[in-house]
């Protein structure tokens, strides 16, 4: 789904008194909820995509019904962050399945994602072993540097 | 790297080839140890899996329709400045999957090194997009280079290859071949080569980066079934000069590249931007820029010192740094 259009869904929710919104768009479904009172990160293991203080994106496939919620990021968790600005790719190409996803083992040295910039490709391995629990970012998103990429469970 | 069955025996028979003259069945059977059918077989698959147009005639045998000029490391290798020949790695490999996924795989104590291919059977571009290449036509070379730490603006080092393969282009005499934003090779509005530049791991320690060419040399319709877009040969735009024998230009360019990333690391861009916006084939012209599902227009002004190219909308400049990003010269 365009971002554009995830960001004026979100602006609607910021400025109107209503707390989820919901919409679907072919294979897409983009699900925009609020709730100011929670604190951010959960002491304890936090269902996934639920209420945060500000407005959060959650996009799934419309098709595939929802995974089981895996434990929020905490701080026994590895982060792998981006070395570099540029767009986050979870495949090779476009056609091809992703490197890594939320539940598989890792190895050390086992590629995670490539973040692109400028043409420069960045093959991003993990150096943990373990499982991972989260993905922070979306395909195709653009990422910072030092961005959080995944949260690994280490084995 | 995994061979195919019958590789070798392609090789010799294209080999036996390469000169372009007529060589009798007879002749190439005996040397071959086979017979006169096992040998037509032969040839038919080196038309058809290796692209190579051959010719057959009664009483004269068969020849090549292009004569080929093969790549020979220890050739190429003494073509260097002697800086490069003490201190480069060269190979030549007849076929390879693709050099830059070769050089990845491979240990960087070896670095720095050169992988030159006759043929990729799965050569690439960005996001997997394949690399059209046929066997002996073209050159397809990959740099494997390690900086002792990240270079600062590591992400403008693919245009400044770039540039680095665009001088050495117009110093043989293609005069007409310019830069698309971030790296792309053109000359007369196509395509002539593309640049990968592929890194793997973290934001520390030592910086690996595989520096993949391909240049269209002297490919032929019909070895360009696959390519997606407007393409052209650098012997096409040489026009009136010879083409330069093809060691001589893979060694022009392997030079370039290593040179490149020596200046890199010590100047970073600063070197290369100038003469990036020199070669600039959109400067002041209208450009669409395709960011993931987003599409918007502006005037191309050439890049900043970051490398990112500088768009002017009626809103004001904008910086295009994002990867996904494809520019498409709009019709004048």
């Amino acid at each position: 789904m365009d971002l554009r259009k995830i960001k004026t869904l979100i602006e609607l929710v910021e400025h109107s008194g209503i707390t989820e919104i919901e919409v679907r768009e072919g294979e897409e479904s983009v699900r925009i909820s609020r709730n100011t009172g929670t604190p951010l990160v959960a002491p304890a293991a936090l269902p996934a995509p639920q209420y945060l203080p500000t407005p959060v994106v959650s996009a799934t496939p419309a098709a595939s019904p929802a995974p089981v919620p895996a434990a929020a990021a905490d701080s026994t968790h590895y982060i792998v962050r981006s070395p570099m600005v540029g767009t986050f790719y979870r495949a090779p190409s476009p056609t091809e399945k992703p490197f890594a996803d939320v539940g598989q083992a890792v190895a050390v040295g086992q590629t995670l994602c490539i973040v692109e910039a400028m043409k420069m490709l960045n093959q991003i391995d993990s150096d943990k072993a373990g499982t991972i629990v989260e993905i922070f970012v979306e395909n195709g998103q653009s990422v910072e540097f030092d961005q959080p990429l995944f949260a690994l469970d280490p084995a | 790297m995994a061979r195919t069955l019958g590789e070798d025996e392609l090789l010799t028979l294209a080999d036996a080839l390469a000169g372009g003259g007529w060589v009798s069945g007879a002749q190439l059977a005996a040397a071959a140890g086979i017979s006169r059918e096992a040998l037509s077989k032969r040839v038919q698959k080196l038309a058809a899996e290796w692209q190579l147009e051959v010719e057959s005639g009664p009483g004269r045998g068969y020849r090549l329709t292009h004569p080929l000029q093969r790549l020979v490391a220890t050739t190429l290798r003494a073509l260097l400045p002697t800086l490069w020949q003490d201190m480069l790695k060269v190979d030549v490999v007849p076929r390879i999957d693709s050099t830059n996924s070769a050089l990845l795989a491979r240990s960087a104590a070896d670095d720095p090194q050169v992988l030159l291919a006759e043929m990729q059977t799965a050569g690439r571009g960005r996001r997997g997009r394949q690399w059209v290449s046929p066997f002996a036509a073209n050159l397809y070379l990959s740099l494997a280079w390690s900086f002792p730490a990240w270079p600062p603006q590591l992400t403008t080092l693919p245009l400044a290859i770039g540039v680095a393969c665009t001088r050495s282009l117009r110093a043989l005499g293609a005069v007409d071949v310019g830069l698309k934003w971030p790296n792309d090779l053109y000359a007369n509005g196509n395509k002539l080569g593309g640049i990968l530049v592929e890194q793997r791991g973290e934001a520390t320690g030592t910086c690996r980066v595989i520096i993949g060419v391909g240049l269209n040399v002297a490919m032929e319709n019909i070895q360009a079934g696959g390519v997606t877009q407007p393409w052209t040969t650098l012997e096409s735009v040489l026009a009136s000069t010879a083409l330069p024998e093809r060691n001589t230009l893979a060694a022009a360019l392997v030079t370039a590249l290593a040179n490149a990333c020596q200046h890199f690391a010590a100047t970073g861009f600063a070197s290369f931007a100038s003469d990036w916006n020199t070669f600039d084939l959109t400067l002041g012209q209208a450009v669409t820029v395709l960011e993931g599902d987003a599409r918007w227009h502006g005037i191309a002004q050439g890049v900043d010192a970051d490398g990112a190219l500088r768009v002017a909308t009626p809103e004001g400049v904008r910086p295009v740094r994002a990867a996904d990003v494809s520019l498409r010269i709009d019709p004048s």
